[in-house]
């Protein structure tokens, strides 16, 4: 059964649309409003008018602010987010270069983080106002307000020059002594994604226990569970089958807009584990003034957002058989 | 690899030294080698800058030396590219100067320029002038053929040397435009004792480390490339070059891998008779197998990474805070070196009153050095005084008349005015000096309670008496009410408060403190220290790019501290990037996006200095860099140096004590006492660094 009309959809997906559109404008003015020109550390003092003026005309800053501005959707609206000045190659290569490294590195933590929440918040929210519950949430309060980056140097300097057992930084091997197999890849990535999915993991996943523990309190004062008691069923059935089933419901959602946000959360840690994904990247990218790259990377930290929220429209749907979006038009 | 380090030398990056530094467009500034007249033979050097008085490490002996094992180096920014005409970064220097070769080369204790592709050349002025009215310049050269081939094993040619630099006249890259642009043509010689000749449009005294100090690039390799910019080396099979490594691992982002044992007994230049003959080189090298580069993501990282021994030095130097710990770590030690440039606070000298020498002058009197080098520096640093390090000896006023290097008292005119009590400036000392219309212009005499004894190499300041009349009265300004100086009167510059003048306090560009934590402290207490004197001035903070585009982009500051690396030993292009008035902006041509401001165009002298006939030292620097005899050349520049420091657009804050740290239980060879030993000379190092045991050291 759809529970969300098709013009309620297209509806959505026009306005996700025109958002796009207003968020690279913005980028656009924001980046020109900026003081200085991405193109300032190419002039040198001793270059000629003449010479200065091709190096504008290069980067298209010779033309009228106007047909820049419009030359910038286009190019935008068709995935060409044009050359980095400092890497001197296109920032798409770039960005499809870094982006599935910090997939890797962000999508397993949010995978482990969106197993582990839930669970313990299931937990907490069944059996809330328990000395278990109060000790594990008070606890977990307690590391959801250490900063990821401190944890993480916490950790590196006990796994990797403490105990020596895991490496502290990069993606793989720099100078392996052996041969690149599928095996071996992945055995060394593995090797070392442990310490900063550790790192990341260990406070990561109380964000969705938030969600999880009140969640799960609210449904066990509805009639279904009380109904599913009355029958007679085990307590781990109740709890798993019919009250949590219900209260992931908001997590569900709260993940895939989540999903969205692991390359904002990247910044940090990536630096911190010399991951070259790409939170290094724009970092990189803000400190050398490569405003191009800078420029691609928050428009596409913006429309993963905008994506991932008329996504979660959808989905909420299906989850909640009680939403039914453009029932009325 | 070869000791070519023109290139790093152009580069521009930034350097944290507790205030953050900038070589902001410095392929202009930073050229500027000094040749001599002529080198007629292989192995002469060129007549060259004095040396400093320190001696480098003895060299060892290239027979004694076991050769192999794989050097490992750390950096903690990414190369980003390795195209060596694109990239303007040192870090792609690291990689690129181990690959390409020029046709000279500077040895770094005598800062003498060697035959290196080129084996010897002349030049003659022409009867010619180019568009400044100069005499053209013709330079015949010969090329080096035998024995040197291309890293891919290609045939080298003097005609590709020829395409070479046409090919770069064509495309006039910005890292190198500077020498490009004084170049009419290159061609191969009609003369049977010369293979090439290079037609200059003026006379360029530091030709062989600016023209001949450009990279040569191989035919066939950029033949059908249309836009350098977007060439990518890597990808196509290369890059490809005369020097002594093969690129045999690039992953820029993390690591990448420079070979020399592939190119073993095909590289020459490390040979070559001048090498044996300067003092603390090896020759004969590379005696590495390869050097392989990490890439970190933080200085903390670097440092780490070092002490744990993962990797055997690292690019530039340690950081201060790391210094006892290093010294404290068994098998590593700090080779010790000079400072490239120096940490300095520059004026606007378009603003009132910093229009004004005196003024400007007192601004020196009031910040405390000792607190700055022995308490904040931890005393790793030198005082700063001269816009020229301590290592370019040549090019320093002492050199003039054999005055201490650092210490003679010509170089402390505008020490800290100690006042009675520790902590406080001599306030009336320096009240006096400013109402009486005193000013320091290069005459001996006691100044704010100090003995000057006049300037060593007999220059004058530019300005002759006060712009202004001074006087203190009652404090009116803000800042200065509610400071915790608490001082007692207020400066009035021609009966007016500053701040009145100037809408607000003067103003004091400083990066954010966590950045530099050092230079924050220095500058509240010489905030304290002016606001104590009566004068109101604030601190504004502001990061790091945003205070260059104030600063370097649209000159809208009063006053600002920031740093120079990898200048130029031979003085005269460094001069002429960071002083001249062509490189200053009279805001007269408005440019840019911007219809009303200047903001396109970075120059590298922000102060306006030379824009102004009471501020300049124009001629003396136009007379050094045109100036093909060595010695006139370096008169020339030492009292340019001297005018600058008596002029005082700029205050030298001071100079890095270098200490390059590096794994010595298993390398040695590394030659200390030169400047930047692990940067700018960093491909010397790579050219003798070998495993410990071997070698005679």
């Amino acid at each position: 059964m759809t529970r969300i009309s098709g013009r309620y959809l297209a509806k959505r997906i026009v306005v996700s649309y025109l958002t796009l559109l207003v968020i690279m404008s913005l980028l656009f003015v924001l980046l020109r409003s900026m003081p200085g020109s991405f193109i300032t550390s190419m002039i040198n003092p001793q270059m000629t008018r003449e010479q200065i003026e091709r190096i504008r005309e290069t980067w298209g800053l010779n033309e009228p602010l106007w047909r820049q501005y419009v030359q910038f959707m286009i190019n935008y609206q068709t995935g060409d987010f044009g050359r980095s000045p400092t890497y001197s190659t296109a920032v798409s290569e770039l960005m499809l270069r870094r982006l599935p490294r910090t997939l890797i590195l962000f999508g397993s933590t949010f995978i482990v983080g969106y197993i582990v929440g839930p669970l313990v918040g299931m937990y907490l929210g069944w059996w809330r106002g328990s000395n278990k519950d109060k000790s594990i949430f008070s606890s977990s309060l307690l590391m959801y307000s250490m900063p990821s980056f401190w944890i993480a140097w916490l950790f590196i300097w006990l796994f990797n020059y403490h105990l020596g057992w895991l490496p502290s930084s990069y993606m793989f091997t720099q100078f392996p002594e052996f041969e690149w197999t599928a095996f071996t890849v992945m055995r060394d990535v593995l090797y070392h994604l442990a310490l900063p999915l550790l790192s990341v993991s260990f406070i990561g996943w109380v964000g969705a226990m938030l969600i999880m523990r009140p969640s799960m309190n609210n449904v066990t004062e509805e009639g279904y569970v009380f109904l599913a008691r009355a029958k007679g069923l085990s307590e781990r059935t109740v709890m798993l089958k019919h009250a949590a089933r219900n209260a992931l419901i908001p997590v569900a959602t709260g993940a895939i807009v989540g999903l969205a946000f692991i390359i904002d959360g990247a910044v940090v840690i990536e630096n911190v584990f010399s991951w070259p994904g790409m939170g290094q990247l724009i970092v990189n990218a803000v400190l050398s003034r490569d405003f191009p790259v800078a420029q691609a990377a928050f428009f596409v930290i913006a429309a993963l957002i905008v994506v991932m929220r008329l996504f979660t429209d959808v989905v909420y749907t299906y989850l909640d058989p009680r939403i039914k979006f453009g029932e009325g038009e | 690899m070869s000791d070519n380090q023109t290139d790093s030398g152009r580069r521009r990056f930034m350097k944290g030294t507790g205030v953050a530094a900038v070589s902001l467009g410095l392929a202009g500034c930073s050229g500027g080698g000094d040749e001599g007249t002529e080198t007629t033979s292989e192995g002469t050097t060129s007549e060259g800058t004095e040396t400093t008085e320190s001696t480098p490490t003895e060299a060892g002996s290239a027979e004694d030396i076991e050769e192999g094992g794989i050097f490992n180096f750390g950096m903690g920014q990414p190369p980003n590219n390795i195209n060596p005409i694109a990239s303007s970064s040192a870090y792609s220097g690291v990689i690129t100067d181990r690959i390409y070769e020029s046709g000279a080369a500077i040895d770094p204790v005598n800062f003498e320029m060697h035959p290196n592709v080129f084996t010897d050349w002349t030049s003659e002025e022409m009867d010619e002038t180019g568009d400044d009215d100069q005499p053209n310049v013709r330079l015949l050269f010969n090329v080096r053929t035998d024995g040197l081939t291309w890293n891919d094993g290609t045939e080298f040619t003097a005609e590709q040397v020829v395409w070479s630099y046409n090919y770069l006249l064509e495309q006039m890259p910005g890292a190198y435009v500077a020498s490009l642009n004084a170049i009419d043509e290159v061609s191969m010689s009609d003369e049977s004792d010369w293979d090439c000749e290079m037609i200059l449009n003026s006379p360029v005294g530091t030709f062989a480390f600016d023209q001949f100090g450009i990279p040569i690039l191989p035919k066939h390799k950029w033949e059908g490339v249309s836009d350098f910019s977007t060439y990518q080396p890597y990808e196509n099979d290369g890059p490809v070059g005369l020097g002594p490594g093969v690129v045999t691992q690039y992953q820029p982002d993390t690591s990448i891998e420079v070979s020399f044992a592939e190119r073993e007994g095909e590289y020459n230049l490390a040979s070559l008779p001048w090498r044996e003959e300067v003092n603390g080189i090896i020759a004969g090298g590379p005696f590495i197998d390869a050097m392989r580069i990490s890439v970190y993501s933080s200085e903390s990282a670097l440092t780490q990474a070092f002490l744990e021994g993962e990797i055997d030095s690292l690019y530039d130097n340690i950081r201060t805070s790391s210094i006892d710990e290093v010294e404290n770590t068994d098998g590593v030690e700090l080779v010790d070196g000079f400072d490239t440039g120096y940490s300095h606070v520059s004026f606007n000298l378009r603003r009132t009153p910093l229009d004004d020498l005196p003024f400007r002058q007192v601004l020196g009197f009031a910040f405390d050095d000792v607190y700055w080098v022995q308490q904040l520096q931890r005393g790793y640093a030198q005082k700063g005084d001269f816009v020229m390090p301590p290592g370019y000896t040549a090019v320093r006023p002492e050199t003039s008349n054999n005055a201490e290097l650092l210490t003679a008292p010509a170089t402390n005119a505008f020490d800290f005015r100690q006042g009675d009590s520790p902590g406080a400036v001599d306030v009336d000392g320096v009240r006096s000096f400013l109402t009486e219309g005193q000013m320091i212009t290069g005459e001996g005499g006691t100044y704010a309670g100090f003995d000057y004894p006049g300037s060593l190499t007999g220059v004058t300041a530019s300005q002759t008496e006060p712009k202004h009349e001074y006087t203190f009265g009652p404090v009116e300004s803000s800042v200065l009410r509610q400071s915790d100086a608490d001082p007692d009167q207020e400066i009035r510059v021609d009966g007016e408060t500053i701040t009145s003048i100037n809408d607000g306090p003067l103003t004091m560009f400083v990066d954010p403190p966590q950045d530099s934590p050092q230079m924050a402290k220095m500058t509240e207490n010489w905030v304290s220290m002016l606001q104590q004197i009566g004068i109101p001035v604030e601190q504004q903070v502001l990061s790091f790019n945003t205070a260059l585009t104030r600063v370097y982009s649209e000159e809208n500051f009063d006053m600002f501290e920031m740093g120079w690396v990898n200048l130029s030993p031979f003085a005269t292009n460094t001069l002429y990037g960071l002083f001249h008035s062509d490189n200053a902006d009279d805001h007269s041509v408005a440019e840019g996006d911007d219809e009303e401001n200047n903001t396109s165009t970075s120059l590298n002298n922000p102060m306006g200095y030379g824009l102004f006939e009471d501020a300049t030292a124009d001629d003396l620097i136009s007379t050094a860099r045109t100036s093909l005899d060595t010695e006139a050349r370096n008169a020339a520049a030492r009292e340019a140096v001297e005018k600058i420091y008596l002029d005082f657009p700029t205050m030298v804050t001071m100079y890095n004590v270098v200490k390059w740290p590096v794994n010595s239980a298993e390398w040695d060879g590394f030659l200390g006492d030169i400047p930047g030993p692990g940067s700018t000379y960093l491909g010397v190092q790579m050219l003798q660094v070998h495993q410990a045991g071997s070698g005679s050291e």
